[in-house]
Order: C-alpha cells, then sequence, then structure tokens
C-alpha cells in the first residue's frame, strides 16, 4: 500500500432540493465528510436504507455533484474539473451497480457493450475482440457471451458481465454499490469472491457498498459505518466488527440474525425488547447526534452536540460520547 | 404429532400454454399444526412463492394448473367453490409480502384497508370496524394507533407499513398466515423487530406461519420446522436445530456454509459452483447433482425420493451427518 491515497475527500458534502408545496428546501444527504481512500484497499461503507452511502459512493466519482469540498487525485481537485478533464479520467474509476437487470442495455449484445469501452479507452479495432473475449475469461464467462443478449443470463452471470465492461477500461479504483444484494444466497459468495480476485490480480482499490456488516468484515480491510448522511464510525475492518466502538455499529452487527439457532433467536428475543423507532426524518434533523433516539447509551449531552470523530481504543474513529471501549465488547458482536 | 392445521400432499404446480406446461413446483407434501413455524426456504425459481400461493389458490386460471391435496381445518381446498374459496380467503388463510407499498391501496387510508377486510368478510359492522382496526395497528406495535389509522401508506416508514400489512393479514383472524419474504426489503434493525413481532402473534394467537424465505439466518431465528426447496422439490424437511446442527443433503449444507460468510484460509468466502437450473430443463436424476459435491453416476441417472432420515425427511442418494 503506497503512502498517498489514491482519493481524499476533503469536507465532501452533497444537499439535494425538496420542495414541500410551494417552499424550495435541501436536505443534507452527505454531511461534510472527510476520507482517504488508500491505494489497493478494500474500504466497505455500510448502513441502512438513507444512510448515505450510496450518495458517497457516487459522490466520490462525480456521478452525483458534490455541493461542496474537495475529492483530491493525484494533487488534483475533481471536483473543480471540466466536463472534458473529467471525461478523459473517467475510465481510471468505474462503478458496479446493485442491480445487473437495470445497468446492461438489454439491446446490445456483449460483445458490443465491452467493444464499446474498448472503443472509447483507445484499443485499436483489431485488438479489441480478443481483448473483450480475454475480459469475458477473466470472468469465468465463455466466449459464445459475446453474440448473446443481456436477456439469455441469470443474474449473477449478468453481474459478471457488469464487472467485465467495468475491468474494459482498465480501472485502478472500483465503487461497488450492493453489488450482491440482488443474487441468490448461493450465487452471491461467488460474484464476491470473483470481485477480491480480480482486485488482488489487477492491483484495484475496491469500495464496496453494503448493507451487511457482518459479511463485509470477512473481505474488507477498512469498514465505515454510516448513518444519517455521516461517517459514525471507521476502523480497521476485523476490529470493528468484533469490538464496534459506536452503538448504532454494535446494533446493526447484533440485529443481523445468524445462521445459528441460539444467537440468531436471542437476536428476535432482543429486538422484541427495543421500542419500534424509526430514522429521524431529514427535514427536521434533530440537535446533537443523531442516533440518540434509537440509542441505548444516549447521554444528555447527546442532545446539545455532535460528537465528532475521535480516536478509539480500538484504533479507529467515533464520533459517540459514549462510545463501547475495547474491554467491553457489547452483544451480538461477531466472534473474534 | 397434534392434530395438522395444514395438511398438503403432492401439490404441483405448472404454468404455460396448454401442451407446453412448465413445471414450477412438482409433488411436494408438508403439514403445518396451530402455533408451528413453518419455513420454506430456496432460491429464486425454486418454487418457494409458487407452493405460497398455491395454498389459497391465488396463482390458479387460465394457464396455470394445480394439482395434488390441499388440506385446510380438514376442507379440501382445491375442490371448493368459488363461493367457499372467498371465504377461505382471510379467515382461513391470510398472505403478507414482500413489499408493503405495492401491497397496500396508495388511495386509502391504513384504517379504511383494515376495516374493509373486515366488513367484506362481515365480521363487524363499519362504526366497529373502525374500532377493531385501531386495536390491530396497536396489537402489531404501531405507535399512537388512533393517529396512525387515518394515515395513506405513503405518510409511514417501511418497517411501519409492514405492521400495518399484517395488520390487514389478522383482521379477519386467520387460522394460517403466509409471510411471503416479509422482511427482504426491510433494514436488518428493522427486520429483527418484524420478525420479534410475527413470533409474538403466533404464540398468542395460536396461528400456524408459513414464513418464505430465502435468508437461513431469518429461519434460524423464527421457525419451529424447515422445509428447504430446490428447483420445485422438497430436497430436505427438518426440526430447526436438527437442521443447522446436522444437515444431510449437500445443498442445505452448502446453503448454510455460504451464509455464515466465513472466509477460508485463502480469503474465499464459501460459494456453491454454478446456477440452478432453469424451470423446464430435464428431469432424471437429482437437480443439484450437477453442482453437488458428492454426486455420484447414480444422481443423475436416478432421482432420489424424500426418506425418513432421523428426524428429517432427506431426498439424497448420499446424506451427509447419518445418525
Amino acid at each position: 500500500m503506497s503512502t498517498e491515497p489514491i482519493l481524499s475527500l476533503r469536507g465532501l458534502t452533497v444537499r439535494y432540493p425538496v420542495r414541500q408545496g410551494l417552499t424550495r428546501r435541501e436536505i443534507t444527504a452527505l454531511h461534510p465528510t472527510d476520507l482517504d481512500i488508500h491505494r489497493g484497499e478494500t474500504l466497505a461503507i455500510v448502513g441502512e436504507s438513507g444512510s448515505g452511502k450510496t450518495t458517497l459512493g457516487r459522490a466520490m466519482l462525480r456521478l452525483v455533484e458534490p455541493s461542496g469540498g474537495q475529492i483530491l487525485h493525484n494533487g488534483t481537485d475533481l471536483t473543480a474539473l471540466g466536463t472534458r478533464q473529467m471525461r478523459a479520467l473517467r475510465p481510471r474509476f468505474q462503478m458496479v451497480f446493485q442491480d445487473p437487470y437495470s445497468s446492461l442495455n438489454p439491446s446490445h449484445r456483449i460483445g458490443t457493450m465491452l467493444m464499446d469501452v474498448l472503443a472509447h479507452t483507445g484499443v485499436p479495432k483489431p485488438d479489441r475482440e480478443a481483448r473483450a473475449t480475454a475480459l469475458l475469461a477473466d470472468v469465468g464467462l465463455d466466449k459464445d457471451a459475446m453474440h448473446r443478449f443481456p436477456s439469455a443470463f441469470s443474474g449473477g452471470q449478468r453481474q459478471r458481465i457488469a464487472i467485465a465492461r467495468v475491468l474494459a477500461s482498465d480501472p485502478n479504483l472500483i465503487v461497488a454499490d450492493e453489488p450482491i444484494s440482488a443474487l441468490d444466497v448461493s450465487i452471491q459468495a461467488q460474484v464476491v469472491n470473483l470481485l477480491m480476485d480480480l482486485k488482488r490480480k489487477r492491483g484495484l482499490t475496491l469500495v464496496f457498498i453494503s448493507h451487511d456488516l457482518g459479511m463485509v468484515s470477512a473481505i474488507a480491510d477498512r469498514t465505515a459505518v454510516m448513518y444519517f448522511g455521516e461517517i459514525v464510525e471507521i476502523g480497521e475492518a476485523a476490529a470493528l466488527a468484533t469490538s464496534p466502538a459506536h452503538p448504532y455499529s454494535a446494533m446493526l452487527l447484533a440485529s443481523q440474525p445468524k445462521p445459528d439457532v441460539a444467537a440468531s433467536r436471542a437476536t428476535i428475543r432482543a429486538a422484541a425488547s427495543i421500542p419500534a423507532a424509526d430514522l429521524p426524518s431529514q427535514l427536521d434533523p434533530p440537535t446533537g447526534c443523531p442516533f440518540r433516539s434509537r440509542c441505548p447509551r444516549a447521554l444528555d449531552r447527546c442532545a446539545q452536540e455532535a460528537a465528532g470523530l475521535t480516536p478509539t481504543t480500538q484504533g479507529g474513529l467515533t464520533s459517540c460520547f459514549n462510545p463501547f471501549t475495547e474491554d467491553e465488547t457489547p452483544k451480538g458482536a461477531l466472534r473474534a | 404429532m397434534t392434530a395438522q392445521l395444514l395438511d398438503v400432499a403432492d401439490l404441483s404446480v405448472a404454468f404455460g400454454p396448454d401442451g407446453a406446461r412448465l413445471a414450477a413446483v412438482k409433488g411436494v407434501s408438508f403439514s403445518v399444526a396451530p402455533g408451528e413455524v413453518l419455513a420454506i426456504v430456496g432460491e429464486s425459481g425454486s418454487g418457494k412463492s409458487a407452493t405460497a400461493m398455491a395454498l389459497a389458490r391465488l396463482n390458479e386460471g387460465p394457464g396455470a394448473d394445480l394439482s395434488g391435496r390441499i388440506g385446510l381445518q380438514g376442507r379440501e381446498v382445491l375442490k371448493l367453490s368459488p363461493a367457499d374459496l372467498q371465504e377461505l380467503r382471510g379467515r382461513g388463510i391470510a398472505m403478507i409480502f414482500q413489499d408493503a407499498m405495492s401491497a397496500l391501496n396508495p388511495c386509502e387510508t391504513i384504517g379504511d384497508q383494515i376495516a374493509e377486510a373486515l366488513i367484506v368478510h362481515g365480521k363487524a359492522t363499519r362504526r366497529a370496524a373502525r374500532t377493531r382496526a385501531v386495536e390491530l395497528l396497536a396489537e402489531v406495535g404501531l405507535p399512537e394507533p388512533d393517529r396512525r389509522a387515518a394515515l395513506y401508506p405513503h405518510e409511514i416508514s417501511g418497517g411501519q407499513r409492514q405492521r400495518a400489512m399484517i395488520a390487514v393479514a389478522l383482521a379477519c383472524d386467520p387460522a394460517l398466515l403466509i409471510a411471503d419474504e416479509p422482511t427482504t426489503a426491510l433494514d436488518v434493525t428493522v427486520q429483527a423487530q418484524i420478525l420479534a413481532l410475527l413470533t409474538g402473534l403466533v404464540a398468542t394467537r395460536n396461528m400456524g406461519l408459513i414464513l418464505i424465505t430465502h435468508d437461513l439466518g431469518v429461519v434460524a431465528g423464527v421457525a419451529d420446522r424447515v422445509a428447504v426447496m430446490y428447483a420445485g422439490r422438497l430436497v430436505e424437511a427438518a426440526p430447526v436445530e436438527a437442521l443447522f446442527a446436522a444437515p444431510h443433503h449437500p445443498y442445505t449444507r452448502d446453503l448454510i456454509a455460504a451464509a455464515s460468510a466465513a472466509p477460508d484460509a485463502n480469503g474465499q468466502l464459501a460459494s456453491i459452483p454454478g446456477a440452478p437450473p432453469n424451470l423446464g430443463s430435464g428431469d432424471t436424476g437429482c437437480a443439484y447433482a450437477p453442482r453437488c459435491r458428492k454426486a455420484s453416476p447414480r444422481c443423475t441417472a436416478e432421482r432420489p425420493d424424500l426418506a425418513p432420515l432421523g428426524t428429517s425427511r432427506v431426498a439424497c442418494w448420499h446424506p451427509e451427518n447419518r445418525p
């Protein structure tokens, strides 16, 4: 892992306009975020729907336009680049989307799709077909696939095709947004293993967005947990899963039913005692910590001020006034 | 064995034009007792949802055949007249779905939708139905049920919508509730709460629950017994403890390994090679054989039937964990 991050986010912010009747207002989907993405790492971004994880993943590639802050890459601020300059950099930064049924054009043959990307990145015409075939082989598909349409493939195969298309532009960084959520259980691990394998072979940097904290802790180097538009905890993946510091990270781990009868029953029994609570409203954000309404460890102070990211005893960062320390591993955390 | 609430024997479901029917469900048999949770586990295309829909004859019609025997509280569901079938739906069997947003009527308040179920089935007068609707919303744990009864589905969160849909299903006190992937669209923290609600309702109402899911974590937490489906057939049926402690079918074992998401020494997650077969692909031998590490020539030549093994039933020539 070289020293300079591939991307450095500095105060990256995304606000979306919303209209309520006649009034126009803004909601903050991503609060000012600082994050370094190191070369060659797998960084997992985890959170529930509405946590801002997809917005963060897209904003770091300028697929949604940031409302503020900087994205630094080799000393250049990507947010300051013009369309043409940004387009020249796009092949380096690629994205795999959740739904391989809508991310592939149904009226294009797989070969056409791949060769279009190769043409775009300057591969000479006579070489394109061989390169496309090689890409398909890399993702475990036969060269027959070249002449077929997406409808001929299953979900898992389509996601492999989407990955091949991403690799066609020879990227340095791939942001994969819930790449396995739409797939069957027996296929999910295949696709994760493929991504990790390609990442190792090609020295890629991978940002893996997921709602499953348990699963990503098995594959990521670092994990960032998001809640209500901000990172509430970030740290080494295995440490975060075995000894989370933020009560929200602990709740996520404890709520995931595991394929073990005693553990899963305990999870559901524990959930019965927690009052039903929802994410606070983006239109009417609470003061202090946004998690305090659901937090079993909330202090009076949490209602008044936001904690901001500070170092934890586990070696990561968390924004909490009353975090779990390394010695008091909460119930439901994964065994080391 | 206690008296069964539901007794399904040799149920088959086939779809498609006359003369070219494709079998989605091929002769499954299972039963559910009052107060019992049966989980039906499978991947997409395994026939788990087609099985569940068939129990209330929701997927019957031109281009779809149901055959076999479905006994509910001593009545033969597949032989009921349209009027009796209407009576059965709601009171006998109620169903909840994955996506509450599309299952609920967006133009009607939550309270009206529950009241409608009561009025249609003649369980209450208009006035009494309103009161009962609020009681039901309280039973499913919706805070401030009085106020929420007057809200439309889009005005409440996903977890609350799921609770509201459960309240609609409970309106006529069904003997059997079928829940088709009820928590798949929900966040994990909300999922755990909805599962806690469902298990609580099964206990207090002594209702049977069939839970259709692909998530073995959910199965472990909720089910009493489990039926594993693959390519339209039951491949293993077992009490939940036995299934997780000693799975007999290689598919069950592989699914459990995949669900535990523990990487091996090379950092690889346990995965199952290949993909499930397409509907209508050949039917000789075991459907899992092409993906199975224990497959022998016999597996591709001859199809194993579901046979008792310990407390389980399993369809495999080379079952694991023999007692």
